[in-house]
């Protein structure tokens, strides 16, 4: 029975038309969205939470409209933030938005009979509404067959059949979308509740209306559920929470006590559309995806398969990624070389640009390939239905300690590099686990960490216990992170996140064909996020880093060295005596810099704290330097030990020189305590401002961030300090 | 393995969601557990009289997967074990 809706009043002449874009996870809204809004599409945040508003603009035939891409749910009485958002929303509670002029309802053809729950709740909110129907192009593979006219009729609003690959299904859509906002169909719904049960909720309804926008079945729910969210709005009205505890008893009294009546209620309706709408082939009793699930979540092979996989990622990040990334330093070493040529005249407007600004936005770009190239794999993982057949297998192993499956593979990432793992635990709903997680995910073994590793092993374990151990050691590195983020997932989640064991709920949607579009959006959207959001940061810290380190700079230092040099270079025998004695002088005039910088003394001052831990003053200065980025400390160590600041790991002229440093004492610097100590506090400290940055921006606050920084480098301070003092028994 | 077995008539035998063994079908006959948490549970379809069929166990144990209203659901043993059914036994046996 359609019903035209007579002058809506919320949508104006003069502002934009807007549609809400409603469903459940997995029914390929997303695909909808883009293929509506193409580039023009923004992502913003809801005020005061942590979810993100995603909206675009879609040209119709006739208008320009906004679309607002809701997050996907299963039911508008919300269990977590993304469908408090989408509820409020909805219902025009949010502020400054403006309340949809019409729901675009996606439903997948494959499963109707569970999306209808969602849809016979919007239908209650006698919002406009449109139904997109996607996923028929699976209906064959899986035996199904759909009478849209059928549903049309039954629904009582128009049902388009729309194909992500099909253009013109897509035209049909928007001419429909353009047709029914200026002739809306509001749907309506016989849900057949019991009269006592709708007499009181409606009344309930009409009262809290006068106070703030709640629809029927809002009401309803409120009678039944003492918690729910929605009361947060009608708190501080004393008659309105009069009216919620009135209705609650009226309906404890007429014995609507359980609110199952209200699942059982809707899903009966919903099978009533089915068994008029859809028609099962039984030949059929596994299902296309069932098959492919034989194997990939099979007892044995799953898990080889997975593990497979994982390394495949996990491999490719590095290998497809490090010859960009090399390129991408080059690029910036030639452009800082040049720009440094031309300054040549300004000594100190040129470290500033080279070191601090084309240094800073080198730093913010070398991230680029890791990122896309992991969100181009997790993008289509999560398409293609894999990711949630990865958080199945992977479950058991995280739920313990708080997280769940679907923390694996952000965790996983974290090896290869901890910034676009952050930005993916955007896969996990649950808003109290992505954070658990996104604490985490530091602790895994980062690709910049391994330089270091390298380094001092090649420099201290190697040489002395040799090559075996040196890769065991390395391993171990890699195994402590993992070892101690799941305790701490424990502890974050008993004592400070305090989540409530909320249940894991994972849906294994059918295994489809990625979107390429899809994922190809998905990856520039992260990457140009992070860079206007996280390289903003990165980039403000590396000035200031570089400001401590190269201020004061009093000519003098480098004129005594200068002079003590000009007699030896008087001296030389030939052209290469002379050159390496000026490299020599300019090592040691950069050395002397930096220990004379605010940067080497506060090393200075530090070092006391680090004693406990066998740090001397230069590895404390190191330490300092490392904080904003790891790789920097190898740069930082080569320019305190005069070998220059272009070493690397490989460098045999830093490692001669640190194992052969010296304290006063004549006793050696580098003792394998030290040396063991100052890797653990590597591996667990803190120590890269992008990370902190991303974590501020996906978690939109800088109390989490520094959270995670002092617990980190609290932690790595700890074990260092406790495995230099044992060790120290022992060596 | 065991599991709680009551017989009630020739076809039926009730026992929880988790001692189910893959490739099973039942009827859901009741969820002890009324609170917030399981609700969820019921607006997802696992409601009294909903027909569903273990699928399996992951390999590790936990979580189970379970097929209900023509999709594929996973669900801890600790929500699980909440879940009676009513097992469809084949009258061939």
């Amino acid at each position: 029975m359609k019903q035209k809706a007579d002058g809506i009043s919320k949508s104006s002449e003069v502002r934009m038309p807007v549609i809400a874009l409603v469903g459940n996870p997995n029914t390929g809204k997303s695909t909808v969205f883009n293929s509506l809004c193409g580039t023009r599409q923004k992502v913003g945040n809801y005020p005061g939470v942590t979810v993100e508003k995603r909206s675009g603009r879609a040209l119709l035939p006739k208008s320009l409209v906004e679309i607002v891409d809701l997050p996907g749910i299963y039911s508008l009485k919300a269990i977590s933030p993304d469908e408090e958002v989408a509820a409020d929303a909805i219902m025009g509670r949010i502020k400054g938005e403006k309340r949809p002029d019409m729901i675009l309802c996606v439903i997948d053809a494959t499963n109707i009979k569970r999306n209808l729950y969602l849809y016979s709740q919007l239908a209650e909110t006698k919002l406009p509404m449109v139904v997109a129907l996607t996923m028929t192009d699976l209906l064959k593979r899986e035996g199904i067959e759909i009478d849209i006219q059928e549903m049309e009729k039954f629904l009582g609003v128009p049902v388009i059949r729309v194909v992500a690959s099909d253009r013109e299904t897509l035209d049909d859509l928007k001419n429909e979308l353009s047709h029914y906002l200026e002739s809306p169909v509001v749907p309506s719904i016989d849900l057949d509740f019991p009269e006592a049960l709708e007499k009181i909720s409606s009344e309930l309804s009409r009262e809290l209306e006068k106070y703030y926008p709640i629809s029927s079945f809002e009401a309803r729910n409120l009678l039944f559920f003492s918690k729910d969210p929605i009361l947060h709005f009608f708190e501080n009205n004393p008659d309105s929470m009069k009216a919620v505890a009135a209705s609650r008893e009226a309906a404890k009294e007429k014995g609507f006590i359980s609110p199952a009546v209200i699942p059982a209620k809707r899903y009966e309706w919903a099978d009533k559309c089915v068994a008029r709408v859809e028609k099962r082939n039984f030949e059929k009793p596994e299902s296309h995806s069932q098959r492919i699930d034989k194997i990939l979540t099979h007892k044995f092979f799953g898990f080889v398969l997975f593990t497979g996989l994982m390394y495949g990622v996990f491999q490719s990040i590095y290998s497809w990624a490090s010859p960009i990334m090399d390129l991408i330093e080059n690029g910036f070493s030639l452009l800082g070389d040049t720009v440094g040529a031309m300054l040549a005249s300004q000594p100190v407007l040129q470290s500033l640009v080279v070191d601090g600004v084309i240094g800073g936005v080198g730093a913010v770009i070398i991230f680029v390939p890791q990122i896309a190239i992991l969100f181009a794999f997790i993008a289509v993982l999560e398409d293609s239905g894999y990711l949630a057949r990865a958080a199945f297998l992977m479950d058991k192993l995280l739920g313990w300690t708080g997280l769940n499956g679907r923390s694996f593979i952000p965790m996983l990432s974290g090896f290869a590099c901890a910034v676009p793992s952050i930005m993916s635990t955007r896969v996990i709903p649950d808003f109290r686990v992505r954070l658990a997680t996104i604490m985490v995910i530091p602790l895994m073994s980062c690709s910049a960490r391994l330089p270091v590793y390298l380094l001092f092993l090649g420099a201290f374990i190697e040489p002395l216990y040799g090559v075996g151990w040196a890769v065991l050691a390395l391993f171990l590195m890699h195994t402590i992170g993992p070892l101690i983020a799941l305790p701490i997932a424990y502890v974050l989640n008993r004592n400070i996140i305090k989540s409530q064991a909320a249940p894991f709920l994972l849906e294994m949607p059918s295994y489809r064909l990625p979107n390429l579009y899809n994922v190809l959006f998905r990856v520039y959207e992260a990457v140009s996020k992070f860079i206007v959001r996280a390289g903003t940061i990165i980039f403000a810290m590396s000035i200031i880093i570089w400001a401590l380190s190269y201020f004061p700079h009093s000519k003098t230092v480098e004129d005594s060295i200068r002079s003590e040099y000009s007699e030896k270079l008087k001296h030389a025998e030939n052209m290469d005596a002379t050159l390496s004695l000026n490299r020599e002088m300019e090592n040691r005039i950069a050395g002397e810099y930096l220990e004379q910088s605010y940067l080497g003394k506060s090393g200075k001052m530090i070092q006391p704290l680090f004693a406990p831990l066998g740090f001397d003053w230069k590895i404390s200065v190191g330490i300092l330097g490392a904080f904003p980025a790891r790789e920097v400390i190898i740069s930082t160590l080569g320019i305190i030990y005069n070998v220059g600041d272009s070493v690397s790991e490989e460098s045999a002229d830093l490692k001669n020189i640190m194992s052969q440093e010296k304290n006063r004492d004549g006793s050696p610097v580098f003792t394998a305590p030290v040396v063991m100590s100052l890797l653990v506090f590597f591996a667990l400290c803190s120590q890269c401002m992008s990370t902190l940055a991303t974590v501020k921006k996906e978690l939109h606050s800088w109390k989490w961030a520094v959270f995670q920084f002092v617990y980190m480098t609290g932690l790595a301070y700890v074990l260092a300090l406790i495995v230099y003092q044992v060790s120290n028994l022992f060596f | 393995m065991f599991h709680k077995l009551r017989m009630h008539n020739q076809g039926e035998t009730e026992m929880t969601l988790t001692s189910m063994l893959p490739g099973q079908t039942g009827m859901i006959s009741s969820i002890k557990n009324q609170d917030e948490t399981f609700y969820r549970l019921a607006e997802l379809g696992l409601i009294e009289g909903t027909q569903i069929t273990f699928l399996k166990r992951a390999p590790l144990g936990d979580p189970i997967e379970i097929r209900v209203m023509n999709y594929d659901l996973c669900l801890r043993s600790s929500e699980a074990s909440q879940i009676e059914v009513n097992l469809e036994i084949p009258k061939t046996l």
